[in-house]
């Protein structure tokens, strides 16, 4: 009985995901990407963790599927935007794609995401409530006490607290936009829902877009630029 | 007196346009005579070609191919923000006809990413001798007459190698220089030499003729260098250098006085062959730097500018200069640099004829690409030539350059081509330190309005309170209402108690005190001045209505009885109610 009992508790421990993420290592180290990707995405189906979306996105770029590879990044870089080798590869990988539609980014944008970019969705969101908290006790004190560093130590916290809200916001902004990623080598963007309607537009593997809205089996996306149309839904895969 | 080299170019064009690529097959004659070269030039043209194949020749049964060369050039444009990099590289093959007749050049083929060009076949036409020049001569040739040696060496073309031992890529000079003690009326090159296995650089080529004087055993000459090329050998072993045959026009002495001008006699002169010893370069310690430089060399890099923004190209330039066969230095390997991109140089090259020797320099320019921020190293380059003089070869080395790069981010993208691969960098490798894995939270969910509820009622319970107080210290009304009601409710208890134990007369003075407690706190007002009366005129005053007030007097008054004696009230309980009612309508 307890033979059995042993037995089962090891080939659940064997399938569970930090063994089937040790699995893709080894299957990446010996080239075989393929099946590192098959583990990787297993995994990713129990626990989303950057390590996971990080090997699978370097999987899927030895591949040669930059759009996956994008994809993956980009969940990684969600859950851990510090992540530097996250940044660089993600980087890395959309310059290998066909379509340079990307909109610039201007300098001044650029910092700012970078300072509000710092923390994650998460992060942000947890920071946030911690001063707001802070906050309302330090109002809290003054409003029964009326002392004076009550005061100031509440504008302090709300400050604080405004800020990691225009960081939590802005992660909330691209979560609520439906941002998802072209995953297949090209496809036609069309100006209807329907395989009858016009082509508008050819769109690459790798194309980061919005997705607007959903209709059978298709779906509305926009590219940065502006421009968009219906593509098959399964051409595209969504990020959050 | 002119000399007349057939040098008029035939290009037979055939220009294919295909894409943005040009594939064009070319010969410098069509009309050859049999010994003669044919140069075939094959040429393409486009963008971002620098990985073209060589194009595949046709089957040429009919010719020999004497040797390839390649060249190539390239134009650099920005424009829009765009790189556009148009490459010219030419294929350049020396043919020798094997047999007299016409025949052709088949269509030369080229493979590149994955289209096929063709050229159109050219037809050729051997003739038996040297081929006419093309372009009919200004004066009829005359006929090849007797060999110069007739004359008795008072006529003779020299031609003169100044090294006949040398190493593959050396150069050696050969002038050809013609002797004469005769008046010449007119001299025209009837065969060219051939220099077959050589690259030739050009020195000299006699347009005039301009005699000088020398003393030779005894004799007097007059002589002309009519040709000085510098040569190349490109291959090593024995090579012939075909004689130069010239046809000359002498002028007889007049034979009487109404001959004038005399009469001319035709000759054919011939010069003898040269013959070179070519040594092959040693192998033994050829560097893998060694780009095909054979003489002396100096090697100098530099950029153009040492900052770059938004991605602008940095010209690095190498520039090889010195004396030996210049034109043949094939291009340095610039090492991978992490984060630039090095495009395909473009050449130019500039050589002189000083001192005997070709000197000049050949200069790379390979515009580098940042792809990321920050400063870049270009490491040193390393370069190997071969020195005839030391027969060692020779290592050349430069120095690490530098440069800033900013805002490549923005063009790095436009920079690229579709499927392009930068060189010498690769994705970050995979995070592999996992003893376990957790799930990372994406977001808090919904318990995280819990604590802003809770800071809000926080910040509600502590502004109640504070007003709380406030009143509490101001408003004596206030303390005293808040008082009574805790007062009511204990009073009430005790006249319930007495109720039950059917003590008629505590019960009576419980309700009393309960109902005048209590309205004196809630209209404040002083308990011990009140009577009945009093209580009943102060609440008419406070706008109670007159039902309560009536109803409030009559229990008032009932309590009240308790004082009579013998007094018994029938219904206590129905007193309690009402009175209860009463305090909740007050």
């Amino acid at each position: 009985m307890s033979m059995i009992f042993s037995l089962v508790i090891i080939t659940q421990f064997e399938s569970g995901p930090t063994d089937l993420y040790n699995q893709g290592n080894e299957y990446y180290q010996q080239g075989r990407y393929a099946e590192a990707i098959a583990a990787y995405e297993q995994a990713s189906k129990n626990v989303g963790s950057t390590k996971i979306y990080y090997n699978l996105g370097n999987s899927y770029f030895k591949q040669g599927m930059f759009g996956k590879a994008i994809l993956n990044y980009r969940k990684a870089n969600f859950l851990s935007p510090r992540d530097k080798d996250v940044m660089h590869n993600l980087d890395f990988a959309r310059n290998y794609r066909v379509d340079k539609t990307s909109a610039r980014t201007s300098p001044v944008m650029q910092v700012l995401l970078n300072v509000f970019r710092y923390l994650s969705f998460y992060e942000a969101e947890v920071v946030t409530t911690i001063f707001f908290v802070i906050a309302a006790a330090f109002a809290s004190l003054f409003i029964i006490y009326r002392r004076s560093i009550y005061c100031y130590a509440l504008v302090v916290a709300s400050v604080l607290c405004m800020l990691f809200f225009i960081s939590w916001q802005s992660w909330a902004a691209d979560t609520a936009a439906r941002h998802a990623v072209v995953t297949v080598s090209e496809v036609s963007a069309l100006s209807g829902p329907g395989e009858d309607y016009k082509e508008i537009l050819v769109i690459h593997d790798g194309a980061e877009v919005k997705l607007r809205e959903t209709r059978g089996d298709y779906a509305l996306i926009q590219l940065p630029g502006g421009v968009g149309g219906w593509v098959p839904a399964e051409a595209i895969e969504e990020i959050f | 007196m002119l000399i007349k080299t057939g040098k008029i170019l035939i290009l037979l064009n055939v220009l294919l346009f295909a894409g943005d690529l040009n594939f064009v097959a070319s010969v410098n004659r069509t009309e050859v005579g049999l010994g003669e070269p044919v140069l075939l030039t094959v040429s393409v043209e486009g963008e971002d070609i620098g990985q073209v194949p060589s194009p595949q020749l046709p089957a040429l049964p009919d010719f020999d191919i004497g040797g390839t060369q390649s060249s190539q050039s390239t134009s650099i444009q920005m424009s829009g923000g765009k790189i556009v990099q148009r490459q010219f590289i030419n294929f350049i093959y020396t043919l020798y006809p094997k047999e007299i007749g016409e025949t052709f050049i088949g269509a030369c083929q080229l493979e590149f990413r994955g289209e096929t060009y063709r050229t159109k076949p050219i037809s050729i036409k051997v003739v038996k001798g040297p081929a006419q020049p093309t372009q009919p001569p200004a004066k009829m040739s005359p006929s090849p007459g007797e060999p110069g040696a007739a004359l008795g060496g008072n006529i003779k073309l020299v031609a003169t190698a100044n090294r006949k031992s040398i190493y593959q890529g050396e150069q050696v000079i050969v002038d050809y220089t013609l002797y004469t003690r005769l008046r010449l009326a007119d001299l025209d090159l009837s065969e060219a030499p051939s220099f077959r296995g050589f690259w030739v650089e050009p020195i000299f080529d006699a347009q005039r003729i301009e005699f000088q004087r020398k003393t030779i055993d005894g004799k007097l000459y007059d002589y002309s260098v009519l040709r000085k090329s510098a040569l190349f050998p490109m291959t090593s072993g024995q090579l012939r250098i075909t004689p130069m045959k010239l046809d000359v026009a002498v002028l007889q002495s007049p034979r009487d006085f109404f001959d004038f001008f005399g009469t001319t006699k035709t000759l054919r002169l011939e010069s003898d062959p040269l013959y070179i010893d070519v040594k092959p370069l040693p192998s033994e310690g050829k560097p893998e730097e060694f780009t095909g430089g054979v003489g002396q060399f100096n090697i100098k890099t530099s950029l153009d500018r040492t900052t770059s923004e938004a991605g602008e190209p940095i010209n690095l330039i190498v520039r090889i200069s010195g004396s030996g066969n210049i034109k043949l230095l094939e291009k340095p390997l610039i090492p991978s640099i992490p984060g630039v991109k090095v495009l395909e140089p473009e050449i130019q090259e500039s050589t002189d004829f000083v001192n005997s020797r070709i000197q000049g320099y050949k200069e790379f320019r390979y515009p580098l690409i940042p792809q990321t921020d920050g400063e870049h190293a270009i490491p040193g380059l390393n370069i190997a030539y071969f020195d005839p003089a030391e027969k060692t070869y020779q290592m050349l080395e430069t120095d690490e350059l530098r440069f800033t790069a900013t805002q490549t981010a923005a063009a790095v993208e436009l920079a690229q081509t579709g499927g392009l691969k930068i060189t010498g960098a690769d994705i970050i490798h995979i995070k592999s330190d996992a003893d376990n894995l957790r799930s990372q939270r994406q977001s808090a969910g919904w318990w995280l309005a819990l604590p802003y509820f809770a800071s809000l009622l926080g910040i509600g319970l502590s502004l109640l309170y504070r007003r709380h107080q406030a009143r509490l210290l101001t408003d004596r009304a206030y303390a005293r209402k808040l008082r009574s009601s805790k007062l009511v409710k204990k009073r009430l208890k005790q006249a319930e108690q007495h109720l039950k134990k059917n003590n008629h007369k505590e019960f009576h003075a419980a309700l009393s005190r309960v109902l005048i407690g209590y309205i004196s706190d809630r209209y404040n007002l002083d308990v011990g001045l009140l009577t009945n009366v009093d209580i009943v005129d102060e609440l008419a005053k406070r706008n109670v209505s007159e039902e309560i007030v009536r109803r409030l007097n009559d229990l008032l008054n009932q309590c009240d009885m308790r004082f009579s004696p013998g007094m018994k009230c029938e219904n206590p309980q129905e007193l309690f109610d009402e009175a209860k009612e009463l305090l909740d309508e007050l």
